[in-house]
């Protein structure tokens, strides 16, 4: 009876065990039953009263990990909408069916031990042999089933709570979420975590290696942090085609990583697709290898792993070889400097010829200006200066253009220079086409200043001088304040000229000509080329806050009205002169014809002529001292704005046009303290 | 938990003593799991218990069981109070940082061996070979343990120890333990474990000079945060960026905290310069209670970062080239460049400072650079102008009381150029680190008094030049100037020689100490602390600190000295001129005969100079009486303190300007009146 008892306890306890280790693999048995609502395992009622308190505690804590068990199985279950997405999204899932394939193994070894047991116990029982009953040893009960469960529960805990995290999310921002549960401190834990993210990461590094080496994008679910444009072509590839997707970027990366990576890519891009290149990083094979082996360093806090090493070389070599490509074959410097030349009016011979030889074109309105006269005029220029002996090459790109001229516009306004641009060239340089555009208005209009004063006001002046010394007396008024005043305007000119060639573009362009030289990648060139012309735009007042831009123009309006009020001015006193001579020809004539005398009428004609000439002059003196007036506010102003600059380059130049403080006298506006 | 079994407890009331047995082992087996029994039944514990208390668990035992079991179940039952008590505050803990995190996951796993020696007990019962006696002897040993353990937890939960302490906690457990070695031993598998994500942090800092620090843990706390990837301007980085958090600092590193903020800052240091830093060994950091393994690592990574930023600010950015240039330049190193200066920036310095043109300044200095032999300095282009708003005094008693604000407003009326003038020195990082605007400041301030000195020097030779006509005079005339040139010359004496005390006395030496410390410096921080040693010691001996006012006085002296350049050359227009005339006059006295009219008016003139000299005369004396009385004072002040204080070198000074005790008799008569005063 006792032996029955004893063997009727047994069997109840195996059959709790035997619940249990169901339980583990989430399957409902006798005692347990799932929770409809929260999943959880419970004490099935019916079958409640056949336990003790303990033993159903016991039953109820082991089944814990079943619980577990349900809900990983439920993340890596693609059909139930709980999962993560995409090819990470899918690593992750195969990640959890593995982990869970390892978990069944486990439970199938333990059910193994539990039937073996079981077998022992049977035939034992078969053979009647009632010793069984006092040797029983290895068997499974639910103290060693504690024993059992808690590193797999723990496993089962973290591996549930990482894909909770995870649920509906894709790519970066999926290996985003699960570094968050790096560095919880945790041994088990943080193998978990490492492990997930590692096997997340691989699809990753796999379309990391496949940009940085091959230059494709792989992406059928957009999970990669860098993405392609399908809509912009080949000629904008280098500054839009590609970008940073910033949300699917991993928290891991840093900015800097994330931009290395881009280049790299566009770099192979660019040198397939624009250069028609093939064979592009050398140790490639090895480099991949490496690059998909190493999955788990992407991650780490130290970005020092042969994952980064060999990311940096990729990277380091590609753009090398597209420098070499650019400034090799394409000659980029060599474009840069022929654009700093004839752009930028670097080649002074070949300004000043090409607007000797485009003088009358000039002159003209600009809608009788046409563009096949022009060039022919520029080849001569191109021709007859030192740029002869420059690269042919550089020289093709150089063209002169005509723009619609509005009304009222001379040939100064509408002729401009261009640099056209080619090829990979053109993909590089596009952008900053428009600044020299920009850039080449205000030297075009410095040079024609420069040409009005000496070309036009100098010479006429020093030419009329001599022709005008009888009327000395009667002019001399005029022609003395034309003289201080051409002066004054010329220091400026040329000031302004030196600053703006020499201290502005000159300076720069040797700085950028170091940058360019210690560059390493194509990127550097363009960012030093960039900031060059944002350095100059600032330096030709162009776009500046202040109101420098509109006192200049003010500046060069009076000049222009200067050189109309002066030819004017000459023609009236040769008209003059002209009446003078013919008067005194006639006097001579008259004496020659022995009648001595002019007429009344005549001799009154004269005199008037003569006063309306003292009139016109006296009226052209009061002119003249408006334009002066109107010249000296605006270059006040400049000045003004010069001083008030925080820039030292500025306020130097300020002080350099005013060098003897001429103007600070007379305005006390601008002796304010600087200090 | 409670669960409610269905099926009734088996009735213990008239059952054999075995069987008693068995069913209250079986029961406390479970007991020992934290599973609740039949017979041995958890009480409620006590809410009001408070500290530890809050942590144990009362069982009682059923009355119907044997005394004698009951008692012995009696002896066990604290191992299932420790065991829930140990569960309880992993539970709490969960979320508490790293080292909880790993010291639970420790305990977790000591709870797993816990309870495979519960499942061989098990084993044993089910064989029928344990009785409560032999269970008892089974279990001791683990109870004692765990009595400590739970002991060292609970206390450490109710201070509610986190991170570093919670390592300084279970360090100073296990000092404790030092008798009990088995308790000791699990205590210090717990603490191993438990500091393994500290030392992790850790090791990256010291090998890489990166925190990763979620859970705000470290030691070393970043107070830029984001900002990393930009340079640092301002010099406060060294101080700033990086500081230790006192309070999270294990007891074990406490000692070499400072060392370990220093290795982080260097290796930072380095990687902003752009090098990479790659330590050369593996290093392999792990605490062991026992040993001090760790210190050795540390030590290491330490030296390392020390040699390597050493070498990177001393070979690859010339640190000494880069002092020695702005010695050159602050300290006046370079005779010919200061004057040439000197001589091109007079006129503009003489102005007001508001009219001074900075710019004007700057062009003038970079002529200067680029004429003087300083051209061939590489760090030349570091130097600039700057004009301050404020003079020397001002400044220094700014930096002394911050509380005399009124300064600011009282002065900004009537500053020459001169006066607010000093050079800046702009370096670039990693430089800056050493020459930061601190130590420039200081530089400045010697700079400044040094500078205003060789001013009034110059100005005095300039009348000494111009004195030099005088020699042209007649005896008679040339004796109305000597007491005018008498103190000159004393003036002249006391300046230079206040200079040469300065430059010769004071700042060579100093700097020739410094240079041969560098010569052997290990660390940046050495580095740092000398350099900063050299500048107090040469404010200090140059008597720029507020403590003596003797910065006032010698700048009283020196505006005395020029007031007094000033007189002399207004007034030497007209004498000259009068002398000059009254030459030709002499002259032409020669020349003619001595007539009585010309000899009248002759001395007439004679008598208007004298008239003037007279007013002349006054005046040099008042000159003569205050400065004499202003260097009387000044070399008393130096007396007196050299008295208190005699490693100074002040007195060097007072034998310097006062050699042949020209000066003795009045300073006595002055300690006389003071102390008869």
């Amino acid at each position: 009876m006792e032996v029955l008892k004893k063997q009727k306890d047994f069997e109840a306890e195996h059959d709790l065990a035997q619940n249990a280790v169901f339980a583990f693999i989430g399957i409902q048995g006798r005692y347990l039953k799932k929770d409809v609502i929260s999943g959880r395992f419970k004490l099935n009622p019916l079958h409640q009263k056949a336990l003790t308190a303990s033993q159903s505690s016991m039953l109820l804590r082991l089944a814990e990990l079943g619980y577990y068990y349900d809900r990983v199985v439920q993340f890596a279950n693609t059909a139930t909408g709980y999962n993560a997405m995409g090819c990470m999204g899918q690593s992750l899932i195969s990640k959890l069916n593995d982990e869970l394939t390892l978990f069944h193994g486990k439970v199938a070894r333990l059910q193994d031990e539990m039937n073996q047991f079981r077998a022992v116990q049977m035939r034992d029982y078969i053979s009647r042999d009632k010793t069984w009953l006092n040797r029983r040893r290895d068997d499974i009960t639910l103290v060693r089933l504690m024993g059992w469960y808690g590193v797999h529960l723990k496993r089962m805990q973290w591996l549930s709570k990482i894909a909770d995290a995870c649920q509906m999310r894709k790519g970066g921002e999926l290996a985003s979420v699960v570094y968050d549960f790096l560095g919880h401190g945790g041994d088990e834990v943080d193998v978990v975590a490492v492990e997930v993210l590692a096997a997340i990461c691989k699809p990753l590094v796999r379309m990391i290696s496949n940009w940085m080496l091959e230059g494709n994008i792989d992406d059928t679910y957009g999970e990669f942090f860098v993405e392609s444009l399908p809509e912009v072509g080949a000629d904008r590839l280098w500054h839009d085609k590609f970008r940073l997707r910033h949300n699917m970027l991993p928290k891991f990366f840093s900015l800097d990583i994330a931009d290395k990576i881009l280049k790299t890519g566009k770099s192979i891009n660019f040198l397939r697709e624009i250069c028609e290149m093939q064979e592009l990083v050398k140790g490639r094979e090895k480099l991949k290898e490496i690059m998909e082996n190493n999955a788990a360093d992407i991650f780490s806090y130290a970005q020092d792993t042969r994952w980064h090493a060999a990311m940096e070389t990729c990277y380091q070599q590609t753009s090398k070889h597209v420098l070499d490509m650019m400034v090799g074959p394409h000659k980029l410097l060599d474009h840069l400097h022929g654009m700093r030349r004839y752009l930028l009016l670097g080649q002074g011979d070949f300004v000043g010829i090409l607007i000797e030889n485009m003088k009358e074109e000039l002159e003209k309105k600009g809608s009788e200006i046409y563009s096949h006269d022009l060039s022919a005029m520029l080849d001569a220029a191109l021709r007859c200066t030192n740029a002869q002996y420059d690269d042919p090459e550089v020289l093709n790109h150089l063209d002169i253009v005509v723009k619609t001229p509005y009304p009222g516009d001379c040939g100064w306004d509408v002729i401009s220079l261009q640099y056209t641009v080619q090829g990979p060239l053109a993909t590089m340089l596009e952008p900053t086409m428009s600044t020299y555009k920009i850039l080449f208005k205000p030297l075009w209009r410095m040079k024609h200043m420069e040409f009005l004063l000496s070309m036009k006001i100098w010479k006429e002046q020093m030419g009329n001088a001599k022709a005008l010394r009888s009327m000395k007396g009667e002019i001399a008024k005029a022609s003395y304040g034309l003289h201080l005043f051409t002066s004054e305007i010329m220091h400026f000119v040329h000031q302004m000229q030196y600053y703006v060639l020499f201290e502005v573009i000159e300076c720069n362009w040797v700085d950028l000509q170091k940058q360019m030289q210690k560059a390493t990648a194509l990127d550097d060139i363009l960012d030093a080329h960039e900031k060059f012309l944002r350095t100059i735009t600032v330096g030709c007042f162009i776009k500046t806050m202040t109101d420098m831009e509109r006192n200049l123009e003010m500046v060069y309006g009076n000049i222009i009205s200067l050189e109309n009020w002066q030819s004017h001015f000459y023609e009236e006193c040769f008209k003059e002169l002209h009446a003078r001579e013919v008067h005194a020809k006639r006097i001579a004539d008259s004496e020659r014809a022995g009648r001595f005398g002019v007429t009344a009428e005549q001799q009154m004609d004269r005199d008037q002529g003569y006063k309306n000439f003292q009139q016109k002059v006296n009226s052209a003196c009061r002119n003249l001292e408006t334009i002066a007036s109107s010249y000296e506010k605006a270059v006040r102003g400049f000045l003004l704005a010069l001083n008030s600059s925080n820039d030292p380059n500025l306020q130097l130049f300020g002080t350099r046009l005013d060098f003897n403080e001429y103007y600070k006298k007379r305005d006390t506006s601008l002796s304010v303290p600087l200090t | 938990y409670k669960v409610e079994g269905g099926k009734p407890a088996p009735d213990l009331i008239g059952i054999p003593i075995e069987t008693q047995q068995r069913e209250l082992i079986t029961e406390l087996i479970y007991c020992l799991m934290g599973v609740r029994g039949d017979f041995i039944v958890p009480l409620e514990s006590d809410p009001k218990a408070d500290g530890i208390g809050k942590y144990e668990t009362h069982f009682s035992v059923d009355k119907n069981v044997d005394k004698s079991l009951a008692e012995l179940a009696l002896e066990i039952l604290p191992l299932a109070s420790h065991y829930i008590g140990i569960q309880r505050i992993v539970s709490a803990t969960q979320e508490h940082g790293q080292v909880c995190s790993a010291l639970n996951s420790a305990l977790e796993e000591l709870t797993r061996d816990y309870y495979v020696l519960l499942a061989q007990i098990e084993q044993e019962h089910l064989k029928d070979h344990l009785t409560m006696q032999k269970m008892l002897y089974y279990l001791r040993p683990t109870i004692l343990v765990m009595e400590e353990i739970w002991a060292s937890l609970t206390e450490m939960h109710i201070e509610n120890y986190t991170g570093a302490a919670v390592l300084t906690h279970l360090c100073a457990c296990i000092k404790r333990l030092e008798g009990d070695k088995p308790s000791q031993e699990a205590l210090i598998s717990l603490t191993k474990k438990a500091s393994v994500p500290y030392m992790r942090v850790l090791q990256r800092w010291i090998q890489k000079g990166i925190i990763v620090d979620r859970h705000q843990e470290f030691l070393v706390e970043d107070n830029e945060g984001i900002r990393c990837d930009e340079l640092p301007e301002l010099a406060d980085y060294w101080e700033k960026r990086y500081s230790v958090r006192r309070d999270r600092i294990p007891s074990f590193l406490e000692k070499y905290s400072d060392k370990i903020l220093r290795t982080g800052k260097y290796l930072n240091v380095i990687r902003q310069c752009g090098k990479r830093v790659m330590p050369t060994q593996e290093m392999n950091l792990q605490f062991d209670p026992t040993n001090e393994q760790h210190v050795f690592v540390i030590n290491d990574a330490y030296y390392f970062a020390a040699r390597m930023l050493l070498d990177v600010l001393l070979t690859e950015n010339d640190l000494m080239g880069h002092l020695q240039s702005v010695k050159r330049y602050l300290l006046l190193n370079q005779g010919d460049f200061i004057m040439q200066f000197m001589d091109a920036c007079e006129d503009e310095l003489a102005k007001n400072v508001d009219l001074v043109l900075p710019m004007t300044l700057e062009n003038l200095l970079g002529l200067t650079l680029r004429l003087s032999s300083a051209r061939n300095d590489p760090y030349k282009d570091d130097l600039h102008c700057e004009l301050l708003t404020y003079d020397l005094v001002t400044q220094m008693s700014k930096i002394m009381n911050k509380k005399e604000e009124y300064w600011q407003d009282k002065v900004r009326l009537d500053l020459s150029g001169l006066e607010c003038f000093a050079f800046r020195y702009d370096v670039k990082w990693p430089v800056s680190l050493v020459l930061n605007h601190i130590a420039i400041s200081k530089y400045q301030m010697i700079f400044r008094q040094l500078f205003y000195c060789k001013h009034v020097e110059r100005q005095l030779c300039k009348i000494w030049k111009e004195n030099a006509i005088t020699k042209k005079f007649s005896p008679h005339a040339a004796e109305l100037y000597r007491s005018a040139f008498t103190l000159r010359q004393r003036m002249m004496n006391a300046i230079q020689n206040l200079e040469y005390y300065m430059m010769i006395e004071i700042i060579e030496p100093n700097w020739h100490i410094f240079i041969e410390k560098m010569k052997k410096v290990e660390n940046v921080d050495n580095v740092l602390s000398l350099h900063q040693d050299f500048l107090d010691l040469c404010l200090k001996n140059c008597m720029l600190t507020e403590s003596s006012h003797l910065n006032r006085a010698i700048f009283k002296l020196c505006k005395i000295c020029l007031g007094f350049c000033e007189f002399i050359q207004r007034s030497q227009r007209f004498f000259l001129d009068a002398e000059l005339k009254s030459m030709v006059c002499d002259s032409n006295d020669e020349n003619t005969d001595n007539s009585d009219s010309e000899d009248c008016s002759n001395r007439q003139q004679c008598e208007s100079s004298l008239d003037q000299a007279d007013t002349f005369g006054e005046r040099v004396k008042r000159f003569d009486l205050e400065f004499t009385g202003l260097l009387i004072s000044f070399l008393k002040q130096i007396n007196d303190l050299a008295k208190d204080n005699t490693t100074d070198r002040f007195l060097n000074l007072v034998h310097r300007i006062n050699f042949n005790s020209f000066y003795s008799d009045q300073i006595e008569k002055l300690c006389v009146k003071k102390a008869m005063g």
